[in-house]
């Protein structure tokens, strides 16, 4: 018997000092909903709420030498064309941030097989007209659940 | 424990026996110089006789099994000493050496054989078509007895293979030895066979475990290398054989019941439903003789609320088998089950801030549909060195989508084969056979489409001394919409060395292939952002597969009960493998990527130990999967392969009481196919994986409870993007015998 309690203490202490775990746990970050038109104007392939470091000036977003990209963080799940609403989430760590919706001109899913397209994001993004940025702050597994949009290109 | 060993005098009827043999049979009976062996199997600990414990003298060239009252009789054997196995499902398995045989007198051995759940069935007939010594396999070839299935109380087939060194699985997707990964449901590398008949659905190529009856099945058993000399298309990634119990002689009516509550989420962000999910699984069957026939009948009825929102599922399921003697020459059974579910369906989570939730727009998403499966077959001995045996299937499967995204899909498949078992001599042994199936779907994202297929087989065995050379070959030929597809030529060849009666070696390379199914070749669909767009132009996959392998199976030595070592190193390389290949626009085609290799090695333990108080169960599988280019250089890991995988069951059998505890570790899901989870921000839900199990069980009498938790500390990990796995769940499973 007292070999058999050794056994099972040897075994116990082995499998317990195995890689420390690594559990998936709670997340901060920002969901919420985007209401769209009804209809979609032909040049508009899809859209995609981003998020910036710091609020861009608007009217500079489509100009080839404006640093979009650099101050790039993060983006959601781009949104089908024809979409009426779609809901979105974006994980991020605790911190203050400018968000916005932006049309784009591909279709969304070339933004996804083509991470590098986003290195000249400004060649295929569209503003709408009544999506201001919005501030947001992220607080540590906290989610923000305040930012919804309604999008009118 | 005692053995009796004792030469006794000829009884006056074996006498009698003897003369009358020896006149109908000359000197194929009793010419050489032949004795007899004869006693009675029981049980160690209960004294219980025990029927159809396998007996088998040296090599397995001669032996029998015991009848329904434990005895059992071997005659015609050659005066000398030999050894003796006896095996039997449930129980450490048992050798006896320096047994004599002698001319006209008949030598006793009675025998106890000691109950082990972790005892696996020593004879297997998937490695190479035949009962084999699993010491004697070509290919590695894990065992399951009908014991340990029970033991953990499983509903679902898959979640006992993945205790096994090699299996492992993703989202109800077998992965032998890495093979499959994760194919979205179109296409597997393992085939399936229920009683040797392929079980692959015919549109996508998938499993569906459901319409396996987990409580009738008698073992399974996987082979692991080897490729499609026998078996054929899919076979080029491993075989699962699920083999079905015959009817006991004596009635029998099981009733059992299991139930489960599923925990909260511990991250109280996550929690998503007011009041805890639950399941349950009832099931009655019953057995019983009809005249010299034996059937069984199972009802089962089970519903499972799923730890996801989507993840629902519930069914009703009659199965039933008559296995049909018609003297020594004939036998033949038949197996039917028909299954109608209903289950949830979704893709993805809502988001990691709601793993457990489904998308807006999808939470009514579902399917619901009948499966039938009618499988028979016959034997015929048409001499004792040829045997015949007749296989036919056919299989219907219809379903409906309901939801945001109403779908059907109609199914057929038939499945005919004759294969003949010629021994030329006690070391040659040939089996040849011809097989054919034919396909049929009609489904919304597939359109309509018939295949077909026509293959040969043939194996020779030759045995020398301890080694056995085993050789095959399997020509294959399908078509696809009358056109004609492609033929493949599958050779192999394995060496098996038995150096003695608790070791084996082997060592075997095969060549493999897999045809493109219809899923993969015709799927036209739609799913959120991504398109996924038809390619008729695939061709078959093929891998060349060779392994290295030990076996050590030993039993009751001074403390030790039982020790079971299985160890192998592998080698797969692919052609021309079958990927989901998105474009530079998110195109998602079936495509013919160039080369992948996946070498590996694996490491099966079992241990029994202390008159059975422990028992230990250790599978380890390590992976090296790769993606190659036209001339051999890495590209990249082929996704959805864990590298480390490790899974452990301790067992303590103390007062009755059964107590197990298992953890299961999985390293890192190094590459997945679409979402890499947010690069740019670091953030990922790609996690080793690290799962405790506990049970807790008692036999009484007739009844046998247990109890049983599992993912005990509420451990969260995904495999697929965006799918979270397992909650915690406490079951209890009640079943009486009558």
């Amino acid at each position: 018997m007292k070999y058999a309690l050794l056994f099972v203490s040897v075994l116990l202490i082995a499998l317990t000092s195995c890689e420390e775990s690594e559990s998936l746990e709670a997340i901060a970050g920002v969901e919420g909903v985007v209401n769209f038109d009804a209809v979609w104007p032909d040049s508009i392939a899809g859209a995609v709420v981003v998020v910036f470091d710091v609020d861009l000036d608007l009217d500079s977003l489509n100009t080839s030498d404006y640093p979009v990209f650099d101050h790039f963080i993060t983006y959601g799940d781009p949104i089908g064309r024809g979409v009426q609403n779609s809901d979105y989430f974006i994980q991020l760590e605790p911190g203050g941030y400018i968000l916005m919706v932006i049309g784009l001109l591909i279709d969304p899913a070339q933004l996804l097989a083509n991470e590098d397209l986003l290195q000249e994001i400004q060649k295929y993004i569209v503003v709408p007209e009544n999506a201001a940025p919005r501030g947001i702050v992220i607080r540590e597994k906290k989610i923000n659940e305040q930012t919804d949009w309604y999008v009118h290109f | 424990m005692k053995h009796k060993l004792k030469q006794v005098v000829w009884p006056k009827q074996w006498a009698l026996y003897g003369i009358i043999s020896f006149i109908l049979l000359g000197k194929l009976v009793f010419g050489q110089g032949a004795g007899a062996i004869f006693g009675i199997v029981s049980d160690a600990k209960t004294g219980e006789r025990l029927p159809g414990v396998n007996i088998q003298i040296q090599r397995g060239s001669i032996g029998t099994t015991s009848d329904l009252e434990g005895n059992y009789r071997i005659i015609n054997v050659p005066t000398g000493k030999y050894e003796l196995s006896f095996s039997m499902m449930g129980y450490a398995p048992l050798r006896k050496k320096d047994v004599s045989a002698v001319n006209g007198i008949p030598t006793e051995l009675n025998v106890k054989l000691t109950s082990n759940v972790l005892a696996s069935p020593q004879i297997v007939v998937t490695s190479s078509r035949k009962a084999q010594d699993i010491l004697e396999s070509p290919f590695s070839v894990a065992a399951i007895s009908q014991r340990e299935i029970q033991s953990k109380a499983v509903v679902n087939m898959i979640d006992i293979l993945s205790y096994e060194s090699g299996v492992s699985t993703i989202k109800g997707q077998l992965n032998i030895r890495g093979t499959s990964g994760y194919t979205m449901g179109a296409g597997s590398r393992s085939l399936l066979l229920l009683d040797g008949i392929p079980m692959l659905g015919s549109a996508a190529g998938n499993v569906t475990w459901a319409t396996i009856p987990t409580s009738e099945v008698d073992r399974v058993e996987i082979v692991k290398s080897g490729g499609s000399a026998l078996y054929g298309s899919s076979a080029m990634g491993g075989v699962v054989n699920i083999i079905t119990r015959n009817a006991p002689r004596d009635p029998e009516t099981r009733i059992s019941t299991k139930i489960g509550i599923y925990s909260h989420p511990r991250v109280d962000e996550w929690k998503w439903r007011e009041s805890r999910g639950l399941l349950y699984n009832t099931e009655i069957s019953h057995s019983r003789s009809i005249g010299k026939h034996a059937a069984w009948i199972r009802v089962q009825k089970r519903r499972d609320d799923g730890f996801m929102e989507l993840n629902w599922e519930e069914a009703f399921n009659i199965s039933g088998k008559i296995k049909l003697n018609f003297g020594n020459a004939h036998s033949a059974a038949v197996f039917v089950n028909v299954l109608d579910d209903k289950s949830g369906l979704t893709s993805i989570w809502k988001s990691s801030a709601n793993p457990f939730e489904a998308p807006e727009g999808s939470k009514k998403d579902g399917t619901q549909g009948r499966k039938i499966v009618i499988n028979g077959h016959h034997n015929y001995v048409y001499s004792p060195a040829l045997v015949i045996k007749t296989k036919g299937s056919a299989y219907w499967n219809t379903w409906d989508g309901f939801g945001a995204d109403p779908n059907y899909s109609n199914e057929n498949r038939f499945y005919e084969e004759v294969q003949a078992s010629k021994s030329w001599s006690d070391n040659l042994t040939t089996i040849f056979g011809v097989t054919s199936q034919q396909n049929g779907v009609e489904a919304q994202i597939f359109g309509e489409h018939n295949s077909s297929s026509l293959a040969t087989f043939l194996l020779l065995e030759k045995r020398l001394s301890q080694f056995t050379v085993s050789m095959g070959s399997r020509w294959e030929a399908y078509k696809v919409d009358a056109k004609n597809q492609d033929q493949v030529f599958s050779p192999q060849l394995a060496l098996n060395w038995k150096p003695s009666s608790w070791l084996g070696l082997r060592i075997s390379t095969g060549k493999g292939f897999r045809v493109p199914t219809v899923a993969e070749m015709f799927t036209s669909a739609r799913r959120s952002i991504f398109t996924v767009e038809p390619n008729p132009d695939l061709i078959s996959e093929t891998s060349v597969n060779s392994e290295f392998g030990v076996t050590l199976l030993a039993g009751q030595m001074g403390s030790l009960d039982l020790l079971k070592l299985d160890a192998a190193i592998f080698h797969n390389r692919f052609e021309n493998f079958i990927e989901p290949v998105p474009d530079s626009d998110a195109v998602i085609h079936f495509t013919n990527i160039a080369d992948a290799r996946i070498m590996g090695l694996e490491v099966g333990l079992g241990l029994s130990v202390f008159n059975n108080l422990l028992d230990y169960k250790s599978a380890l599988t390590v992976l090296d999967p790769v993606e190659l280019d036209s001339q051999g250089e890495i590209l990249d890991t082929l996704s959805y392969r864990h590298r480390y995988h490790w899974v452990n069951a301790l067992g303590i059998h103390y007062w009755g009481i059964d107590a197990a505890l298992e953890y299961r570790y999985l390293s890192r899901m190094e590459s997945v196919e679409l979402f890499q989870e947010n690069d740019m921000t670091g953030q990922d839900t790609r996690v080793p994986i690290h799962v405790w199990n506990t049970m807790l069980g008692k036999t009484y009498r007739d009844w046998h409870f247990l109890l049983r938790v599992e993912n005990v500390f509420q451990y969260y990990y995904t495999q697929l993007e965006r799918n979270i796995e397992e909650e915690r769940i406490f079951t209890f499973t009640v079943e009486k015998r009558f």
